[in-house]
């Protein structure tokens, strides 16, 4: 059962109550809040997530609705995690946001079993492609691309590997577009299902994106990976994919770890297996055609 | 290279590598150290060379990738 499959006033009831349990990716994450405008959000842009059949969840996560004593006449939102807030509150206007951020931030800490990268990853024609990078290279962008062109959604976050097995898990999560970058995707894929735009963020404006139907469909089907490319979007550039060398792409990548050190020698193996296994590009860019049609040659020649 | 007692990551260069593997199969002084780089890379082991080398050498003891013995 999906989330759209529930009427809206039950939804409600759900995760005002005993809490929304969804399947994100290889977690059941249990969410609860009482703050009405979030659950409506989360009707629409959840649509297509999975209910857990499993009593058990990975992630326990609250959003509260609190009155600051400095403030007391404005309403802001507290996340918690397991009963502690990790962070400060925001305006209830963020809530969405918030909640987003405080999922990341709990697989980004307590997620040690698997490898751990800050990677976009999708997928085409069986094969994995990495696009590792740190924040504000346009993983999102250019993730919310692709997988509205025929490309697999697995996170345009999170590169979840098993370090043994060298497989990718899918976790497809609603994708914050920032700034700029919202109305040039809503320009180039009018049929993406936006959320609200949230001003004012620690990032500026944010508008999350739904992943499509056949993503979350496929949400369990690991796949490896064949392609790692470390991208940049430089305005008015040509579009330029480099081979890299695997030297120079291995610190690129284990630098691109959040548990990298943690793992240790198994970390190591995992990133030498992934470099030895993978094709390794860097990626310059401007336009959304250009960067299509490039990949979907290089996906093509399998 | 991955240094399990410290759990870190070196990037070695084709020389660095070969001194590390010189000195895994046994101890050696500086001069055949230099002696054995300088036939496998083809350069001469003049006075800097040797300096570079030693330079080297100190820094890989600093990490703890290698060990001085007597």
């Amino acid at each position: 059962m999906i989330v759209g499959q529930i009427p809206l006033r039950e939804f409600s009831m759900l995760i005002s109550n005993q809490g929304l349990r969804v399947v994100i990716g290889p977690f059941n994450v249990c969410i609860i809040t009482t703050y009405q405008p979030l659950i409506v959000q989360l009707h629409k842009l959840y649509k297509n997530y999975e209910l857990a059949q499993d009593e058990i969840a990975e992630f326990h996560v609250r959003i509260v609705a609190t009155r600051p004593i400095r403030k007391p006449l404005s309403v802001y939102v507290r996340f918690l995690l397991d009963g502690q807030s990790p962070f400060a509150d925001f305006p209830e206007e963020q809530a969405l946001a918030v909640l987003e951020w405080g999922i990341n931030l709990a697989i980004a800490i307590r997620v040690n079993n698997l490898m751990l990268l800050h990677s976009a990853v999708l997928e085409r024609n069986g094969h994995v492609l990495l696009f590792p990078a740190w924040p504000g290279s346009g993983k999102t962008t250019l993730s919310t691309v692709l997988c509205h062109r025929g490309f697999r959604l697995f996170s345009d976050e999170f590169g979840l590997m098993d370090p043994q097995a060298g497989v990718f898990f899918p976790i497809p999560r609603l994708m914050p577009l920032k700034n700029e970058s919202i109305n040039v995707v809503k320009n180039y894929l009018p049929e993406a299902i936006f959320g609200q735009e949230i001003p004012n963020t620690q990032k500026g404006t944010v508008a999350h994106v739904r992943p499509p139907e056949e993503s979350m469909r496929r949400a369990q089907e690991s796949a490896k990976a064949k392609w790692i490319i470390f991208p940049k979007w430089i305005a008015n550039s040509k579009l330029d994919l480099l081979s890299l060398p695997d030297s120079e792409a291995f610190m690129l990548l284990a630098s691109n770890s959040f548990n990298y050190e943690i793992l240790g020698e198994t970390g190591f193996q995992a990133v030498t297996s992934l470099i030895k296994t993978c094709i390794c590009y860097k990626l310059v860019y401007s336009e959304f055609d250009d960067v299509l049609a490039a990949i979907q040659t290089l996906t093509d020649d399998i | 290279m991955f240094q399990p007692e410290a759990g870190k990551t070196h990037l070695l260069n084709r020389m660095s590598i070969k001194i590390i593997t010189y000195l895994s199969q046994a101890p050696a002084s500086t001069d055949e150290i230099c002696h054995t780089l300088a036939v496998k890379f083809q350069l001469t082991s003049d006075a800097a060379f040797l300096r570079n080398i030693d330079n080297t050498l100190h820094h890989f003891d600093a990490l703890g990738l290698i060990k001085k013995v007597k």
